[in-house]
């Protein structure tokens, strides 16, 4: 298992490559259902507040350059706080990695393949997604640097494909639910932000730790346009009433694309995407579960490892017995957890390490 | 009687049963590799029967029949020796030998004839009217060297094992009575196939050149066309029995060290009994064997290689191939032709756009096929895909056999085309293609689109330049077939992302392979696409060379030199 330092755009694929497949899924479905007409106008705001959220990160990162978030805990409350932040982060992963797994498997299913177990699709993204870790660190975000094009153009495409079935009015009444849902509980969608938790775990594998300010800006306004494209697509093309669907939203919205009389359907070529998506997704999210792992118990990081984390991730992915179950982790578990860990904690981790690292030098200057 | 009976008994056929005996052969192998491995350097004996002796063990000579001592008596300031050649018949160019070596040592001349001092006073200086002489001895090595053997190349050597590989390639060793040195003559003369037309990477605009099997030749080839006293052409032997020569060729002022010295590491370090090619050595060398992804360009253009080596690639030339090998290599380099850069930069990036629907069809189209066949068919327009499931009607095969049946027969075609003579080869090319494919569809066994689907890759796969990359592509084809089969989009999604996986981790001597695109870095001017001839300012980013710039920033300085 090689693990060589990673350039300035494989980092940004990296954590590019966990918000486009929230995207993919339901992201779009929870932004709208919450938001209403409003939801562009949310997008924007919510846009605005991660840039200052992101801002805030790379400021407080400069005392701790070179360092992740485990690093930091370290440095706060010693091992004990370490393990904790670091049991915390492998849990948040496994339990996203087999949401995501089993929402993308359940779309499939239900799209092409009734014939196939859902265990069965899970099981051949998870096999992939050890094969391609086998390969080493490095391979794991090329990857995901050759996806993110594919998936950034494939979301392009549905944004503007629709285009004829724009409706401006649809972005009225301009506040949707009212100011409180737009603004202050709409705040609550910086959860699809939630991939900047790759930028507390990024920084050791940088190969040029200045650019950490660079990869942490161009990879929040490329996530902030896709947010917004998507969005306004579904906004404008459908009434967000019919935003409650089985499947995922911007699926919906390839459905009703047409290239001529030749390419009527594309949605094939959009699952083809989705599934390439989904296991640099996978890959990527195993990789840094191993890495987590293998920093709290001190070892190097080897592949069997990433066969223990798949394995917890299938039997996740399969333990919901239904739909419903899944939609609600979806959007709620999900939701709040990315909130609660990712935007919030690690945020006050760097704050409160922050004030011990300048008290600690206060005293040694005294 | 008795001879009747046995006459008329059964008799079990008696069979004419030839086995190699294992336990003979084992202890033998074991000698052997006893042998080599404690072969020391054997000296050059003063007598020269002991010298004769051990040549004729060593050649076997009461066995072999090309292996020629020619015995006779030199003469050497008036003075007989009596001495011996040894060479190989066929291997030496008689004429040379005669006119150029015997004839100057035996026949009475005034070279040999000549008896003046014996020792040469090389200085002298009177001091306290002494006078002090600085003298030379009388060397029959030095003379017989410098005045009796009108060769531009003569090597002296004191050991056997600098001689015996001489001769096994065409030179001509001279043995003298009561001198340990042996002279290794340059007289080879054996035949060889002329410089011709490359065969099989053929272009209209370019050299008209291929390298032949000569390693002479072909490093001569390189020098004419180099044309700088900065081109080293380094010979290594590869092969413990057949010592194989060799040439590492690079710019010494362009190349980077370290990757000169890789190449080194690894040509000195394959341990193998013997080498004939130079596909065998790229075998041996590349980083990664488990793929079948090549990572050393194999070419037959002498063209080819001089842009390569002065671009700061590495070439290796081996004894006996006319393919030299080039490294590093990436993925883009294995998409592009020698043509490219003879044409205008918007021809050629045309023909390698083309190139890359080529890759695209060879590899994905019947796998693609297959799979929205099988799940996908919305993607196909509706009459498409009613003449499709029309024509499948009356075929009783799965897709997936007819598929793999025809991709079979195919490759069937191909490889029996080769193996026949070539007048024969277009004869079945056009029997296999057009009446098998024909009464193939007649008699309902496949569908016509699926001949259409097979034609179209087989005629993509030929458009890969490399033949090593369009054999991937061939192999690779198959995983997407069944990927396609078993789990439409998701199954190629899937063989895609490890196929991406596998092209990400490869490296060729320190390169990664999909380089200068993933890991992104400056294309400079090796990127897939050509810029105009004009921009190509500098070289790849990736091979790190001691020379960034290959020209000026303003190259057509005749048109803008007065701007200045």
């Amino acid at each position: 298992m090689s693990s060589t330092k990673i350039s300035s755009i494989q980092a940004i694929a990296l954590v590019l490559i966990v918000i486009v497949n929230h995207l993919l899924l339901s992201m779009t479905n929870n932004i709208t259902s919450s938001t209403g007409s409003a939801s562009i106008l949310n997008s924007i705001y919510v846009f605005i507040f991660a840039l200052v959220l992101v801002a805030l990160i790379v400021k407080l990162y400069k005392n701790f350059a070179g360092k992740d978030i485990l690093d930091i805990s370290q440095f706060l409350g010693g091992k004990i706080l370490k393990t904790v932040v670091g049991a915390l982060y492998i849990i948040y992963c496994v339990f996203i990695l087999s949401l995501v797994i089993r929402a993308l498997a359940k779309d499939i299913k239900l799209i092409y393949f009734n014939d196939f177990e859902l265990g069965t699709i899970i099981f051949l993204i998870l096999l992939t997604s050890v094969i391609v870790y086998n390969f080493g660190h490095s391979s794991v975000s090329k990857c995901a640097l050759i996806v993110v094009p594919i998936m950034a153009i494939i979301i392009l495409i549905v944004a503007f494909g629709n285009a004829d079935r724009f409706s401006f009015e649809r972005v009225f009444p301009l506040l949707g639910f009212g100011v409180n849902e737009t603004f202050f509980m709409g705040l609550s969608n910086i959860f699809a932000y939630s991939g900047i938790g790759i930028l507390y775990l990024i920084m050791p594998m940088l190969k040029d730790t200045k650019d950490f300010k660079k990869i942490s800006f161009i990879s929040i306004i490329i996530t902030g346009i896709l947010i917004i494209l998507s969005v306004g697509s579904l906004a404008l093309s459908f009434p967000f009433i019919e935003s409650i669907t089985e499947i995922s939203e911007l699926f919906v919205g390839v459905q009703h694309i047409s290239f001529g009389h030749v390419l009527q359907r594309v949605d094939a070529i959009f699952v083809l995407g989705w599934v390439l998506a989904i296991l640099a997704y996978s890959s990527v999210l195993i990789m840094f579960i191993v890495l987590v792992f293998s920093k709290l118990v001190n070892t190097k990081p080897v592949t069997p490892m990433a066969m223990v984390f798949a394995s917890l991730a299938f039997i996740f992915a399969l333990l919901p017995k239904n739909a419903n179950v899944v939609s609600f982790l979806d959007s709620v578990v999900y939701k709040y957890s990315s909130i609660a860990l990712i935007i919030v904690g690690s945020l006050l981790l760097l704050i409160f390490a922050n004030i011990k690292y300048k008290k600690l030098n206060k005293k040694s200057e005294v | 009687m008795k001879n009747l009976i046995d006459l008329l008994k059964w008799q079990p056929k008696k069979e004419y049963n030839f086995s190699i005996s294992e336990a003979h052969s084992s202890q033998d192998n074991q000698d052997n590799e006893n042998n080599s491995s404690t072969n020391e350097t054997q000296n050059v004996f003063t007598s020269l029967s002991k010298n004769l002796e051990y040549i004729k063990v060593k050649y076997n000579t009461l066995i072999n029949s090309d292996i020629i001592i020619r015995d006779f008596i030199l003469t050497a300031r008036n003075k007989q020796f009596k001495a011996f050649l040894l060479y190989i018949d066929g291997m030496v160019d008689s004429k040379i030998i005669n006119d150029f070596v015997l004839r100057p040592l035996m026949m009475k001349n005034t070279a040999n004839s000549f008896e003046g001092d014996q020792n040469r006073v090389v200085s002298e200086s009177v001091t306290h009217n002494i006078t002090i002489r600085k003298v030379k001895k009388f060397d029959i090595v030095e003379y017989i060297s410098s005045c009796l053997l009108p060769q531009n190349s003569v090597e002296q050597t004191k050991s056997f094992d600098e001689v015996i590989p001489g001769v096994n390639s065409g030179n001509c060793a001279l043995f003298i009575d009561t001198v340990d040195t042996v002279f290794n003559i340059e007289v080879k003369g054996f035949k060889q196939r002329s410089v011709e037309s490359p065969q099989n990477e053929i272009v209209i605009r370019g050299s008209q050149e291929a390298f032949t099997e000569v390693i002479r030749t072909n490093t001569s080839i390189l020098r004419r066309l180099i044309n700088n006293e900065n081109l080293v052409i380094e010979d290594i032997s590869v092969g413990k029995l057949s010592r194989t020569k060799c040439g590492i060729c690079y710019m010494k002022n362009i190349a980077n060290s370290d990757l000169i010295a890789e190449v080194k590491y690894r040509l000195n370090n394959v341990e193998v009994d013997y080498l004939i090619s130079s596909g065998q050595l790229q075998q041996l060398i590349e980083d990664d064997s488990r793929y079948s992804l090549p990572q050393i360009i194999a070419t037959e253009r002498p063209d080819n290689t001089s842009n390569y080596i002065l671009e700061g690639r590495v070439a290796v030339i081996v004894n006996g191939s006319p393919y030299v090998l080039i490294m590093p290599a990436t993925f883009p380099d294995f998409l592009s032709s020698s043509e490219d850069i003879n044409l205008k930069f918007q021809f050629a990036n045309l023909l390698k756009f083309i190139r890359i629907l080529a890759l695209l069809i060879s590899l994905l189209l019947p796998g693609i096929y297959i799979a929205i066949t099988t799940f996908h068919q919305e993607l196909l327009p509706t009459e498409l895909l009613f003449a499709i499931v029309s024509s499948k009607q009356n075929v009783p095969l799965p897709i997936i056999l007819e598929i793999v049946v025809m991709e079979l027969s195919f490759e069937l075609i191909r490889e029996a085309s080769l193996r026949v003579p070539s007048p024969i080869g277009s004869t079945l090319g056009i029997i296999g293609a057009l009446i098998l494919g024909q009464a193939a569809v007649d008699a309902n066994i496949v569908t016509p689109i699926l001949i259409i689907i097979v034609s179209i890759t087989g005629i993509a796969s030929f458009a890969v330049p490399d033949f090593y990359m369009s054999f991937h592509f061939r192999i690779a084809r198959f995983w997407y077939i069944f990927a396609g089969f078993f789990a439409g989009f998701l199954g190629i999604g899937i063989t895609l992302f490890i196929h991406f996986a596998i092209l990400t981790s490869i490296k060729s001597f320190g390169v990664y392979y999909l380089s200068p695109y993933i890991p992104a870095m400056h294309i400079n001017s090796k990127g897939y696409f050509l810029s105009p001839m004009w921009k190509r300012e500098k070289r790849s980013d990736f091979l790190n060379t001691k020379r960034e710039r290959k020209q000026k920033h303003i190259s057509m300085q005749w048109k803008y030199h007065n701007e200045k």
